[in-house]
C-alpha cells in the first residue's frame, strides 16, 4: 500500500470527502462532504442517538452500529463530546439515529473507494477512454 | 423546524442524499449519475411508501 493510499483514506476517514480532495476529485470531495454533514446533523436536529461502544452493553449489534458510527470521524467524536444520546421518547429517535449511522457507513465507502483510486484500481470513463483497448 | 418531524419530508431527504452520494460514487458519466440517482431515489421513496400501504393490514386480526 503507497503513501498516498494511506494518507487519503486517513484524511477521507477523519474529514468526509477530504480524501477525494488530496487525490484531486475536488468536486466529488465537496459534494461527499456536504452530503455526509448534512445526514449526520439532520440525525443530530431530530434527536438521533449517537451509538457508542461503551452504550453498546455487549449487544453485538449495537457493536457493529458503533464501529459504523465512527466511520463518520469528526462528527463522531464532536457528537460524542456534547453527548449526543439523542431522544428516545420523540417520534424521530430511530430517523434520527438512522441518518447518522447512514453517514458514518458512507463514509466508511468513502475510505475503500480512496484506496480504489489511490491505488488505480477505479478507472473513471475519462482515463478509460485515453487508454488503448484491449483485445 | 418541524418540517424534520415529518416523516415523508425525512424519507425524502434520505432518499435524495441516499442517491446523489451513489451516484456521485460509482458513476463517472452525466447521464449515468442521473439514470443512477433517479432508480435510488424511486426505489426508496416511492418503494418506503408502497411497502408502507403493503403493511397496512399487518398486525393480522
Amino acid at each position: 500500500m503507497t503513501t498516498r493510499a494511506v494518507v487519503s483514506m486517513l484524511m477521507a476517514w477523519a474529514i468526509p470527502g477530504s480524501g477525494h480532495v488530496y487525490l484531486g476529485r475536488r468536486g466529488r470531495g465537496i459534494a461527499f462532504f456536504a452530503i455526509v454533514v448534512t445526514m449526520f446533523v439532520i440525525g443530530l436536529v431530530i434527536d438521533g442517538g449517537l451509538y457508542t461502544l461503551a452504550g453498546s452493553r455487549g449487544s453485538w449489534l449495537r457493536v457493529m452500529a458503533s464501529y459504523a458510527s465512527m466511520g463518520s470521524g469528526f462528527l463522531y467524536f464532536l457528537a460524542s463530546r456534547i453527548g449526543a444520546a439523542g431522544d428516545v421518547v420523540s417520534s424521530t429517535f430511530e430517523y434520527g439515529s438512522t441518518f447518522m449511522l447512514t453517514a458514518g457507513l458512507m463514509n466508511l465507502l468513502l475510505v475503500l473507494d480512496c484506496f480504489d483510486i489511490a491505488n488505480d484500481r477505479k478507472v473513471g470513463i475519462s482515463d478509460r477512454k485515453a487508454k488503448p483497448e484491449s483485445a | 423546524m418541524s418540517l424534520l418531524r415529518n416523516h415523508i419530508v425525512l424519507m425524502f431527504l434520505y432518499a435524495v442524499a441516499t442517491g446523489l452520494f451513489f451516484a456521485l460514487l460509482w458513476k463517472e458519466e452525466r447521464r449515468d449519475r442521473i439514470r443512477t440517482f433517479l432508480a435510488i431515489f424511486c426505489s426508496l421513496f416511492f418503494g418506503g411508501i408502497a411497502l408502507g400501504w403493503l403493511m397496512y393490514p399487518l398486525p393480522l386480526r
